[in-house]
C-alpha cells in the first residue's frame, strides 16, 4: 500500500480521534464511577514526534533497532472502544498505530455483538532493514566492502473475518487474509574476492563481497471455520486455501579480483508459486472433571510450480566453459500431500496425580519434477529431467504424569518418542538419455526424549525449580541405489545424543525485592558413520561434533520505597562447537560467547510525574581471526603475510551501549506529555570498525486519553 | 582557594538525593512498580479468575505451564496470576481488557520473569521482533495450549509449521530437499536470538560439519577435509559452505543435488 494512503489513513483516524475528544470528555464528566450501568467510552491518542541522529553506519543502526534515522512522526498509539446498540452491549474496538517514515502502521478494528456474530479486520505494515557490509579481511587491499544502499524489506498483512456466534447454532467464521513481502534483504552467500599476494606468491580468494535479494512474495489465504458443542464434546473444523507467490532475485556470486580489477556478477532470478489446501477437524471433551479426551485429523494438499533462470556470463567476449553457465529451468512441479493423525487423553488429578498421554501419525508423500537446461561456455544445451519423491511416514507418541502430593512440591515427568521412515528416490537424466544420477535411500529415525523435573516452594519466600532433559535421536540410512557414490548419499548413521539441566531459584527475601538466578547447561554429541568411497575417503564413524553451553541468568527487581523501583538483569552465554575438520586450520571452533547487563528504574518525583531510566551493556565475544595471529593452533604465521592455510575471519567482536531516560508528566485528568532521550554506541573491532555508530535519540508524545 | 574533589561532590549530590527521597516519601504516596507488575493489585487465586474465563482455567491443566502449579493455596503467584499478574483490582473493576491486567501478548516481560535466558537472547544483536513489538512470545507460543503454536493450530502440525507461517519461502518443499529441515529449522537457527547473522548458531564451518564430518586421509595438521568424495579444502578456506559461492541454495534447490545455486 502507498505511503499516500498510509497517510490519508493516519489522517483519518487523526480527525476520528479529535472529533471524539468533546463528546467522550463530556461523558467521561457525567459518568461516576459507581453509574456502571452507562458503559463508558475509552479513548486514547498518543501523537509523538522523534527524532534520531547516527554518525557511522546508519544502515547497522538500522539493523539493531528496526528504526529509521532522521525525524519521524505520527500516532504510537490509538485505541478507542465504545459500547452502543439498544442494549449497550455491542462493542466497537479501535486499535491503531502509525509511523510515517517508519513505515510502521497497524490498525485493528472489531465489531461484536454478543450472541449475534463479529467482524474483524486490520492490517500491520512495518520495515526490517539491514545492513549492507559483507566480511572483512584485513590483508586485501580493500579489506571490506559496502553496497552503499538502503536495503529493506517491507512486510505487511491484512485481514477481515466475519462470524457468526448466534446460540445454540455452530460458530462460523470466514475470513480472508493477504500477506506481502515486498523489497531487499541482505544474505549470507557472499561474492568472491581474489587479490594476489606477494608473500607468499600466490593468490589468496575469500567470500567478503555483501550481496542482497530482491524479493516479492504475496500469500492469499482463504480461511473458514466452523466451531460446534454437542452436550460436553466441542467439535472444530479450519478450512485453509493458501495461493503462494515469491519472485526473487539476486547476485550471488560476484567475482571481484582486486589485482586484475575484473568484475564478474552472477544474476538468479528464481519464482515459485502454490496453492496449498488444508483443512483440519478437531474433536475435544471433558468427559469428566476428571477425564479429557481430544482427537484431530490434518490433510493437507500443495500443488507447486518453479522457474529459474541463472546466467554467470555478463562481461564482453566469449563465454567460457567451467565458468560461464547459463542454467533455466523450463518447469518445475511440485505436490506434497499430508495426512495428520492424532489423539490424547489425560487423567486426574487423583490423589495429586495427574497422568496424560498422546499418539500422533503422519504420512507426507512428496513427488517433485524438473526440466532444466544447462548450458556453458558457447557449447550446446544439456537438458536434465529430474525426478525426485519423499515417502515420510512417522508416528509419535507422548506420555506424561504430574504429582502435586509432596507439600509445597510438584514433580513431573514426561517421554516422547519417534519413529520415522523416510523413502527417499532421485533420478537425473540427461539428455542423452544416460543416467547422471540415481539414488534411493530409506532412512529410519528414531527420536527419544525424556523430561523429568520438579517446582518448590517449601518456605513461602522462596521457590526452586528443575529439570533435566534427556534426547537421543538415531537417524539410519541405506543407501539401496547410488550411481553418484560419493553425494550426497554418503551418511549412513547419525547419532546425536543431548543432555540439559536448568535450575531457577526464585527469593523474595522482603516483600520489596524479588531475585531469581537461573542457570543451564546443555551438552551435545554428534556421532557420524560415513561410506568408505575410495583410498582417501575411508569412511567409518567419527565424533562429528560437540555442542556445550552454560547460560547464567539473574534478575533482580528491589523497590525501596513506593515511588522507587530498581531493576537489574545479567546473562552470560558460555557455548562453543567442535566439529571435526580432520585437523584442517582453516576450521576453527565456533565460540558464541556473549554477556548483556540491563538495568532500570523508575521514580516519581510527585503526583504528576514519572522518570524513568534505563541502561544495557552487551559484550559479544564470538570473533575468530582464523590464522592471523596465534590461536591455539600450530601455524607458522608470519606477521605482515599471509597464511594461506587459514581460513576466513568469522564471528563478532562486538560492544553496544543503550542508555534511555525519560519523564512523564500529568499535565491535566486526561492528558499526559512524555519526554524520551535515548543515546546508542556500537563498536564492532572485528570488523575494521566500519559498522560502528553512534546515535541519539529524543522523542516527545503526549497520550491524551478520556 | 581549593577546588572541592570529585569524592566530594558525589558525596554532596548523595547526601541530597537521599534527603530528596525522604522528603518527598512522607509527603506524597505515588507507587512505582516494575514491569509488569501493577500497582495496588493482589493475588487473589485461579478461582476467582473462574466465572469469567471458564474455558482458560478449565483447560489450564492441559497446558505445559501446569507441570509448575503447587497444589497450595498458600503458594500465591501461580495459574493465570503467574502470568498476568495479581488479579484483585481486575476482578474489583468486574474485568475489562487491559484493566489493571498484565497482558504478555503486548509486553514480553511478564514471561522474562521466568524464562530469564530468553530475555537476554531477545536482545541479541539478531533477534526475532519481539522487543520491537513487531512480534510477542505468543507469536509462537500458545500459552493456554501445547507449547509450540501449530501452523493449522488445533493442536495438530507438522514439522516446521510454526516457522512456515512466516517463513514459506524457506520451508517450502524442493525437488531437492536439504535433509536437514526434516531435523526442524532450530537444528541450524538459534530462534529467539542469536550473536550470529540470520539466527544462525554457529557462524563459521562448524554449523554444516557437525552433520557432514566424515573420516578422511591424514589425520595431522595440514591434511586433507573430504565431504563425500571431493576435497573441500581450498573452498572452506574462502569462506562458509553456505557463502563461498557453493551450496547457496541451502533451504533446497530445484535445480542441483549439491544445493548449488
Amino acid at each position: 500500500m502507498n505511503s499516500a494512503l498510509w497517510k490519508s489513513l493516519m489522517a483519518v483516524l487523526t480527525m476520528l480521534a479529535l472529533a471524539t475528544v468533546a463528546p467522550a470528555a463530556d461523558t467521561g464528566k457525567t459518568n461516576s464511577p459507581g453509574k456502571e450501568e452507562e458503559p463508558e467510552p475509552n479513548f486514547l491518542i498518543t501523537p509523538q514526534v522523534r527524532m534520531i541522529q547516527v554518525d557511522g553506519d546508519k544502515h547497522k543502526f538500522r539493523e539493531d533497532y528496526w528504526m529509521q534515522d532522521g525525524w519521524t512522526g505520527g500516532i504510537e498509539e490509538f485505541s478507542w472502544h465504545q459500547m452502543f446498540g439498544a442494549k449497550k452491549d455491542t462493542l466497537l474496538e479501535i486499535e491503531a498505530r502509525g509511523l510515517y517514515d517508519d513505515d510502521d502502521y497497524m490498525m485493528k478494528l472489531q465489531l461484536v455483538k454478543p450472541d449475534f456474530g463479529f467482524v474483524r479486520t486490520g492490517f500491520t505494515q512495518y520495515r526490517k532493514y539491514f545492513d549492507d557490509t559483507g566480511g572483512y579481511y584485513v590483508p586485501f587491499r580493500q579489506p571490506y566492502f559496502d553496497l552503499q544502499q538502503d536495503v529493506s524489506l517491507l512486510m505487511g498483512n491484512w485481514y477481515v473475518d466475519l462470524g457468526l456466534t448466534i446460540p445454540h447454532w455452530p460458530k462460523i467464521t470466514f475470513g480472508f487474509e493477504h500477506q506481502s513481502k515486498e523489497g531487499d534483504k541482505s544474505m549470507l552467500e557472499w561474492g568472491t574476492v581474489a587479490q594476489t599476494i606477494s608473500v607468499p606468491a600466490t593468490s589468496v580468494t575469500k567470500n567478503i563481497y555483501p550481496n542482497v535479494k530482491s524479493i516479492y512474495e504475496s500469500v492469499d489465504i482463504f480461511k473458514a471455520d466452523v466451531e460446534y458443542d454437542i452436550g460436553k464434546v466441542h467439535m472444530a473444523d479450519q478450512f485453509r486455501f493458501e495461493s503462494y507467490d515469491n519472485d526473487t532475485t539476486r547476485a550471488d556470486d560476484t567475482g571481484i579480483n582486486l589485482t586484475t580489477g575484473v568484475f564478474k556478477p552472477a544474476r538468479i532470478r528464481e519464482d515459485f508459486s502454490h496453492q496449498q489446501f488444508s483443512n483440519a477437524y478437531f474433536v475435544e471433551s471433558h468427559i469428566h472433571d476428571k477425564v479429557y479426551v481430544s482427537a484431530g485429523y490434518l490433510y493437507v494438499d500443495m500443488t507447486g510450480d518453479a522457474d529459474f533462470n541463472m546466467a554467470t556470463f555478463y562481461g564482453v567476449g566469449t563465454p567460457v566453459a567451467g565458468t560461464d553457465k547459463f542454467w533455466l529451468i523450463r518447469d518445475a512441479k511440485l505436490n506434497q500431500d499430508s495426512h495428520v493423525l492424532n489423539a490424547s487423553v489425560m487423567f486426574g488429578p487423583f490423589w495429586g496425580t495427574t497422568l496424560y498421554a498422546g499418539a500422533q501419525v503422519e504420512e507426507t508423500y512428496t513427488d517433485a519434477f524438473s526440466n532444466s537446461d544447462h548450458r556453458e561456455g558457447v557449447g550446446p544445451s544439456s537438458v536434465v529431467l529430474a525426478d525426485t519423491s519423499t515417502d515420510k511416514g512417522r508416528v509419535q507418541e507422548n506420555a506424561g504424569i504430574r504429582f502435586t502430593k509432596i507439600p509445597y512440591t510438584v514433580i513431573y515427568g514426561e517421554g516422547r518418542w519417534v519413529r520415522e521412515s523416510i523413502d527417499v528416490y532421485r533420478s537425473v537424466i540427461e539428455g542423452d538419455g544416460a543416467a547422471e544420477l540415481e539414488q534411493r535411500t530409506d532412512g529410519d529415525i528414531e527420536r527419544d526424549e525424556y523430561v523429568a523435573g520438579f517446582n518448590t516452594s517449601p518456605i513461602r519466600r522462596a521457590s526452586l525449580t528443575g529439570q533435566y532433559r534427556n534426547s537421543y535421536r538415531r537417524n539410519r540410512y541405506d543407501h539401496e541405489i547410488d550411481f553418484e557414490s560419493g553425494y550426497p548419499a554418503f551418511i549412513t548413521d547419525q547419532e546425536f545424543q543431548t543432555h540439559e539441566i536448568s535450575a531457577k531459584l526464585t527469593v523474595r527475601p522482603h516483600n520489596r525485592v524479588t531475585a531469581s538466578l537461573k542457570f543451564q547447561m546443555v551438552d551435545t554429541d554428534i556421532d557420524t558413520d560415513t561410506q568408505t568411497l575410495s583410498a582417501a575417503v575411508p569412511g567409518g564413524n567419527v565424533n562429528a561434533a560437540n555442542y556445550r553451553a552454560k547460560i547464567y541468568s539473574a534478575n533482580v527487581t528491589f523497590t525501596p520505597i513506593n515511588r522507587l523501583y530498581l531493576s537489574g538483569y545479567f546473562s552470560l552465554t558460555d557455548s562453543q562447537t567442535v566439529a571435526f575438520d580432520n585437523y584442517l586450520n582453516a576450521v576453527q571452533p565456533s565460540k558464541n560467547d556473549s554477556y548483556t547487563a540491563m538495568g532500570s528504574a523508575g521514580y516519581a518525583i510527585d503526583d504528576k510525574t514519572e522518570a524513568t531510566v534505563e541502561y544495557m551493556y552487551q559484550r559479544v565475544f564470538t570473533f575468530d581471526n582464523n590464522g592471523w595471529s596465534s590461536n591455539g593452533r600450530p601455524l607458522s604465521f608470519t606477521p605482515g603475510t599471509v597464511n594461506v592455510d587459514a581460513g576466513m575471519p568469522l564471528g563478532t567482536d562486538s560492544t553496544r551501549r543503550m542508555f534511555s531516560a525519560g519523564i512523564s508528566r500529568r499535565i491535566t485528568k486526561n492528558i499526559t506529555a512524555r519526554l524520551r532521550y535515548g543515546y546508542f554506541q556500537y563498536d564492532e573491532p572485528s570488523g575494521g570498525n566500519v559498522n560502528d555508530y553512534l546515535a541519539h535519540m529524543a522523542m516527545a508524545s503526549c497520550a491524551i486519553r478520556f | 582557594m581549593k577546588r572541592p574533589g570529585l569524592k566530594a561532590i558525589i558525596a554532596a549530590l548523595a547526601v541530597v538525593g537521599v534527603c530528596g527521597v525522604i522528603v518527598s516519601c512522607v509527603t506524597m504516596d505515588h507507587a512505582m512498580v516494575p514491569p509488569p507488575m501493577i500497582p495496588g493489585a493482589t493475588y487473589v487465586g485461579m478461582d476467582i479468575c473462574a466465572p469469567c474465563h471458564e474455558k482458560q482455567v478449565r483447560d489450564f491443566k492441559l497446558t505445559s505451564h501446569a507441570r509448575l502449579q503447587i497444589d497450595n493455596e498458600k503458594v500465591v503467584g501461580q495459574g493465570c496470576e503467574g502470568c498476568h499478574g495479581p488479579g484483585s483490582l481486575h476482578a474489583e473493576a468486574g474485568g475489562g481488557r487491559g484493566k489493571f491486567i498484565v497482558n504478555p501478548s503486548k509486553d514480553p516481560k511478564a514471561c522474562y520473569q521466568c524464562h530469564l535466558d530468553k530475555q537476554a537472547q531477545m536482545n541479541l544483536p539478531y533477534h526475532h521482533p519481539v522487543r520491537e513489538g513487531r512480534m510477542s512470545c505468543s507469536s509462537c507460543h500458545d500459552p493456554h495450549g501445547a507449547d509450540i503454536k501449530k501452523g493449522k493450530s488445533l493442536m495438530i502440525a507438522r514439522v516446521n509449521d510454526t516457522c512456515a507461517q512466516c517463513h514459506r519461502e524457506q520451508t517450502r518443499p524442493h525437488v531437492y530437499e536439504h535433509e536437514a529441515l526434516r531435523e526442524g529449522c532450530t537444528i541450524c537457527h538459534q530462534v529467539h536470538g542469536s550473536v550470529n547473522q540470520k539466527m544462525l548458531i554457529e557462524r563459521n564451518q562448524n554449523l554444516c560439519l557437525k552433520c557432514h564430518a566424515q573420516v578422511g586421509i591424514g589425520g595431522a595438521v595440514g591434511a586433507n577435509l573430504y565431504i563425500g568424495d571431493s576435497n573441500h579444502n581450498t573452498r572452506v578456506r574462502q569462506g562458509t559452505c553456505y557463502n563461498a559461492g557453493c551450496h547457496t541454495a541451502i533451504h533446497g534447490s530445484n535445480l542441483n543435488d549439491h544445493l548449488r545455486y
